[in-house]
C-alpha cells in the first residue's frame, strides 16, 4: 500500500469513530472574571453522568475564593444547584480545582465565580455533556471480580445442596443416601440455575453495551460534493443526518460572525490549508456553499465548527475529492460570493520527523513573515501543559502590526497526522464564543467580547521592538494547551497583516508519558 | 484468644439456652436489625438520589446499608465460627456443612449476600465510571447488590425460622412474629427493586400487573405456608406497608435540596417514595386460601391463589392508583404531589397515567394497556408465582438447622 493511500485509509478510519471538538473533549478558556485575569481547563468525563474536573488558575493578584456552578442550558441558573468552592491547591495560592456532576446529555456552561479585593467577577465557560468514553476493564478488576463471582456460583451451589442435605434433619440426626442424592441433583439444578443467570446478565449487560454504543456521541453526518460552475470549484455540504433533519438539534448560530468555520486540508501531505466559510443556501440550514479555494485538487478533509442556538457545539468531520484547479476563477456569475475572511496557503509536505527531533519551531511566512514558536519545549510529552506562544517578525524592518481576523489575533488549527486529532484555537481557547454569548445572555449579564477577547493584543510588546515607536515583531499567545494523544502533529497558526492572512505552519511531535 | 463478650456470644448459639431479651438469641436480634437497616437504608439513598442527587461512599444512607450488610456478615460468621470451632459436639451436628465450615443454613445464605454486596462495590464503581453514574435500579451491578442483601434478609428469616420450627424452643410466638416481620422486610425490598415498574403513573398498564404477579405471590405464599402466626402473610404485607408508609411520612420533615443540574423542580426537603400499593389486600386471600384449602392439590391451591390475587389485586390498585393521582392525595399522608426527583419536568402529566415509559435514553417504550388476554397471562405468572411459593414455604416450615 502506498504512503498516500494507507494515509487516506487512517484518516478515514479514524473519522468514523471521531466526534465533536475532535480526539479531545477538554476545555481551556482564558480571559476576565470582572477584574481577574483567569485560565480555567475543564476536562469533561467522557460519560453521562460523570464528574467534570475544573482548574481556575488566577493569573493575577488579589483571589480569594473561587466558585464553580455548573448551568445546564434548558434550565438556565435557575436550574443549576448552589455553586461549589473550589478548594486553593496546596502550594500554589493561583490555583484553584473543583469537580462537578454533569448529569445530563447536551449543553453545559460552568460558573466561574472568583472574589477578592477588588470584588466579584464571573466568567462563563461553554462545555458540552457528551459520551465519548469506552472504558475497558482492568487485568486486575477483571481477576477479583471473577475470583468472587466463582466464589458467588460455588457457594450457592453448595448452600443449595446443603438445603437439601441437611437444613431440614433435625439437630443430632444425620443424613441418609436418599438425602444425598437429591442435594446432588439440586445441586447440578442449582448450577444450571446460575449458569442461566450468568448467561442472562452476560446478554443483559451485552445489550447495554449495545444501548451505549448507539449513545456515543457522533457528529452530525454530511455529504460533500465539489460542482464546477463557470471553471470555478464549489463545494456543497449536505447535512444527512436524520438527527438534524427530525429537529433534535436547536438551529445553527453564527459564531464570530460566521455560521460555519471550516478548515479544509489537502490528505495524506497536509500541504495545502485553507480556512473558509461556507453560507447557508436554504432557510432550514440543511445545505451549505463555499467556493474551493485556488488550491491544488486532490482528496480533502474537512473540519466544520458550528454552534447551536443552545451552546452545543460541534465539528462535522468528512473527506472530498476536489478535481483540479484549472487556474481560472469567473467569481462574478456565482449564486455565492467567496467570504473576505476565507484564508489558505499552499504549504508543504509532511517532514519526516525523527522521534527525537523537537519540531521546526518557525516557518517563514510569504519569505518576508518569519513566525516563531518562543516557548517551545524541547520536548512535548502527551497530556502536559505546553505554553503556546507565537512571535510574527517582519524580516524585512517593516513596520507590523497584527490586525484582528474575526475578531480574534490569531487562530490556530492543531491536526494530528492521522486525523484522530483536530483542535481549533483562539487566543481565549477553545471556547466558542457565541456559546458563551448564549449563556451570557440567558444569565442577563453583559457579553465580553470587548477588550478582555481580543487575545492578547494589549499586551507589552516593547521588549519586541526595534528602537522608538517602530516596531517590526508582535508575539501572540494562547493559552498552554494539552495534546491528548502521542504522535506527529501538524499546527497552523492564522494572523493578519496589513489585510493579508498568514498561515504558520509547524510540524511537532508529542511522545507518550513515561510509565515509571 | 477471644476476648470475654466474643466468648459471650459465642455461648448463646442456636442449641443453647438463650441468654436474651424476652428469651430470643441476641443474633436473632441483630440480624433482625440488619434487614431493617438494608431497607431503610435502600430508601433513604433512594430518596437521596431524588433529592440532593450527589452522593458519595460516605453518606448516611449508604452508612446504614453498610452497617445492615456488616451486622449481617459478622453475625454469621460469630456463628459459624462457634459452631465450627467451639461447639464440637452439639454443633456438628445441629448445622450444615460448608467447604470444611459448620454453621447455620441461616449464617451460610447471609456470608453469601455480604460477599455478593461486597462483589457489587468494585464492579458498581466500574460501571460508573464506564457508562456513567445511573440513576436506574435495575441495572447489572445493582442486582448483585440487590441478590447480596435480598440473601440477608432471607438469612434473617431463616435463623428465627429455624426457632420457630423447633418444637422444643420457647417462645415460638415471639419467633414467628420476628419471622413474620423479616417476611415484611423481604416483600418491602420487592417493593423497592420494582420501584421503577410500580410508579403509580403505570398502575393502568399491563407491565405493573405482571412485575407484581412475578414478585409478590412467591414470597407471600411462602410466608403463609412457613410462619406459625395466624395471618402471615397479611402481617407480612402489612408490616411493609407500615414501613413504607413511615418512609413516606418522615422522610418529608427535613430539608435538603439539590446539588447536581439541571434541576428541573424546587425541592426543598427529601423526596419520598410513592404510597405502598395495598398488597394486604390479596394478602389476606392468600393467607385464607392456605388455611382453607390444607388438603387440596398444591398446583390448585396456586391457580386459586392466582386468580384471587390478580382479581383483587387489580381491582383494588386500579381504581386507588386513581385516587393517588387526583387532587385529594396531594397531602402529607399519600404524598402524591411531592414524589418526583429533580431531574424529572414539571407537567400534568405527573398526574395522569403513562402511555410510555421514558428511559434515561433510547426512545420512548410503549407501556401495554391492560386487556382481558393480558390479565389471563398475568395470572397465570401469578399462578406459577405462587407455585414456586408453596415449595419454597414447604421447604422452610421443615427448615431446622
Amino acid at each position: 500500500m502506498n504512503k498516500k493511500l494507507l494515509f487516506t485509509s487512517i484518516l478515514l478510519g479514524c473519522f468514523s469513530l471521531t466526534f465533536a471538538h475532535v480526539g479531545s473533549l477538554n476545555v481551556f478558556y482564558e480571559g476576565k472574571a470582572g477584574p481577574y485575569p483567569i485560565r480555567v481547563i475543564i476536562r469533561p468525563p467522557g460519560v453521562v453522568p460523570g464528574l467534570a474536573e475544573i482548574t481556575v488558575r488566577s493569573l493575577g493578584e488579589g483571589v480569594e475564593k473561587v466558585t464553580v456552578q455548573p448551568v445546564k442550558y434548558d434550565t438556565g441558573p435557575e436550574g443549576s444547584p448552589p455553586p461549589d468552592v473550589a478548594i486553593n491547591v496546596s502550594g500554589d495560592k493561583t490555583l484553584f480545582y473543583s469537580e462537578l456532576w454533569l448529569m445530563a446529555f447536551g449543553s453545559y456552561s460552568v460558573n466561574v465565580d472568583v472574589y477578592g479585593g477588588q470584588g466579584h467577577g464571573r466568567a462563563i465557560v461553554p462545555v458540552n455533556s457528551i459520551a465519548t468514553r469506552q472504558l475497558e476493564m482492568s487485568l486486575l478488576l477483571k481477576g477479583i471480580l471473577t475470583a468472587l463471582m466463582v466464589f458467588l456460583v460455588f457457594g450457592g451451589i453448595t448452600i443449595v445442596g446443603a438445603a437439601v442435605k441437611e437444613s431440614t434433619l433435625k439437630p443430632g440426626s444425620k443424613t441418609s443416601k436418599e438425602r444425598i442424592k437429591k442435594s446432588r441433583i439440586s445441586m447440578l439444578l442449582g448450577a444450571l440455575i446460575f449458569i442461566g443467570l450468568l448467561y442472562g446478565g452476560r446478554m443483559w449487560w451485552n445489550s447495554i453495551e449495545n444501548q451505549y454504543q448507539e449513545n456515543l456521541f457522533k457528529p452530525i453526518e454530511v455529504t460533500l460534493e465539489v460542482a464546477i460552475e463557470d471553471g470555478t470549484r464549489i463545494l456543497q455540504i449536505s447535512i444527512t443526518d436524520e438527527k438534524w433533519l427530525n429537529g433534535f438539534y436547536s438551529p445553527l448560530i453564527p459564531d464570530h460572525g460566521k455560521m460555519m468555520h471550516t478548515y479544509l486540508i489537502r490528505i495524506p501531505e497536509l500541504d495545502a490549508f485553507s480556512h473558509i466559510h461556507p453560507v447557508s443556501i436554504d432557510k432550514d440550514q440543511n445545505t451549505f456553499q463555499v467556493i474551493a479555494p485556488p488550491l491544488p485538487g486532490g482528496n480533502y478533509v474537512f473540519f466544520a465548527d458550528i454552534t447551536h442556538e443552545s451552546g452545543f457545539t460541534q465539528t462535522l468531520v468528512d473527506t472530498v475529492l476536489v478535481p483540479e484547479f484549472s487556474g481560472v476563477e469567473k467569481l462574478d456569475n456565482l449564486t455565492i460570493s467567496r467570504d473576505p475572511d476565507d484564508s489558505w496557503r499552499m504549504g508543504y509536505s509532511l517532514p519526516d520527523l525523527e522521534l527525537d527531533s523537537a519540531a521546526h519551531a518557525s516557518d517563514l511566512v510569504n519569505e518576508k513573515y518569519l513566525v516563531e514558536w518562543v516557548n517551545l519545549p524541547d520536548r512535548i510529552i502527551v497530556g502536559t501543559e505546553v505554553g503556546f506562544s507565537f512571535k510574527v517578525t517582519d524580516i524585512e524592518g517593516g513596520h507590523l502590526s497584527l490586525e484582528p481576523y474575526m475578531g480574534m489575533l490569531s487562530h490556530a488549527g492543531i491536526l494530528k497526522i492521522d486525523g484522530s486529532v483536530f483542535l481549533h484555537l483562539h487566543p481565549i481557547g477553545s471556547i466558542s464564543m457565541a456559546s458563551q454569548q448564549q449563556f451570557e445572555k440567558q444569565a442577563g449579564i453583559k457579553p465580553q467580547h470587548g477588550s478582555e477577547h481580543k487575545g492578547h493584543m494589549d499586551m507589552d510588546h516593547s521588549q519586541y521592538m526595534e528602537g522608538g515607536m517602530h516596531k517590526s515583531s508582535e508575539v501572540v499567545s494562547y493559552p498552554p494547551i494539552e495534546f491528548p494523544q502521542p504522535g506527529q502533529y501538524r499546527i497552523w497558526i492564522q494572523v493578519k497583516v496589513k489585510g493579508k492572512v498568514l498561515s504558520g505552519i509547524f510540524d511537532i511531535y508529542v511522545h507518550p508519558q513515561i510509565v515509571s | 484468644m477471644v476476648g470475654k463478650p466474643l466468648r459471650w456470644m459465642m455461648t448463646n448459639h442456636l442449641n443453647q439456652k438463650p441468654l436474651s431479651l424476652s428469651g430470643i438469641p441476641w443474633f436473632c436480634y441483630v440480624i433482625s436489625i440488619a434487614s431493617t437497616c438494608i431497607a431503610v437504608g435502600l430508601q433513604w439513598d433512594i430518596s437521596w438520589h431524588m433529592t440532593i442527587g450527589r452522593d458519595t461512599f460516605w453518606t448516611p444512607a449508604h452508612m446504614v446499608i453498610y452497617l445492615g450488610g456488616i451486622l449481617g456478615g459478622f453475625t454469621s460468621a460469630i456463628l459459624v465460627f462457634n459452631m465450627t470451632f467451639f461447639d464440637k459436639n452439639e454443633g456438628m451436628n445441629s448445622g450444615v456443612k460448608f467447604w470444611g465450615f459448620t454453621g447455620p443454613m441461616a449464617a451460610w445464605v447471609c456470608i453469601w449476600g455480604t460477599v455478593a454486596m461486597l462483589t457489587s462495590a468494585p464492579f458498581d464503581d466500574w460501571w460508573h465510571n464506564a457508562y456513567g453514574l445511573d440513576v436506574e435500579i435495575i441495572s447489572p451491578p445493582h442486582m448483585v447488590l440487590a441478590a447480596g442483601f435480598i440473601a440477608i434478609v432471607f438469612g434473617a428469616m431463616l435463623l428465627t425460622l429455624v426457632q420457630q420450627n423447633r418444637s422444643n424452643v420457647s417462645n415460638i410466638n415471639l419467633y414467628s412474629w420476628l419471622y413474620t416481620y423479616t417476611g415484611g422486610i423481604l416483600i418491602l425490598l420487592m417493593v423497592i427493586l420494582t420501584t421503577e415498574y410500580s410508579f403509580t403513573n403505570k398502575h393502568h398498564s399491563l407491565e405493573f400487573y405482571k412485575i407484581s404477579a412475578i414478585v409478590y405471590p412467591v414470597v407471600l405464599v411462602a410466608i403463609s405456608k412457613s410462619s406459625k402466626l395466624k395471618w402471615p402473610a397479611t402481617i407480612a404485607a402489612l408490616i411493609c406497608m407500615f414501613h413504607r408508609c413511615i418512609m413516606v411520612w418522615v422522610l418529608p420533615l427535613f430539608e435538603g435540596q439539590p446539588l447536581l443540574a439541571p434541576i428541573y423542580r424546587e425541592i426543598t426537603h427529601f423526596v419520598p417514595p410513592p404510597f405502598p400499593v395495598l398488597l394486604f389486600i390479596p394478602a389476606i386471600a392468600v393467607d385464607l386460601i392456605i388455611i382453607k384449602s390444607d388438603k387440596m392439590n398444591d398446583w390448585v391451591r396456586s391457580a386459586a391463589i392466582g386468580f384471587t390475587f390478580v382479581s383483587l389485586f387489580f381491582v383494588v390498585q386500579w381504581y386507588f392508583s386513581e385516587f393517588l393521582l387526583s387532587e385529594s392525595a396531594r397531602n402529607w399522608f399519600f404524598s402524591g404531589h411531592f414524589n418526583k426527583p429533580y431531574w424529572s419536568r414539571m407537567g400534568p402529566y405527573e398526574f395522569k397515567f403513562w402511555e410510555y415509559d421514558y428511559r434515561g435514553f433510547g426512545p420512548p417504550i410503549p407501556l401495554t394497556p391492560v386487556s382481558i388476554a393480558g390479565l389471563f397471562s398475568v395470572t397465570l405468572i401469578a399462578a406459577i408465582s405462587a407455585r414456586v411459593g408453596f415449595w419454597w414455604g414447604e421447604w422452610m416450615r421443615q427448615v431446622k438447622r
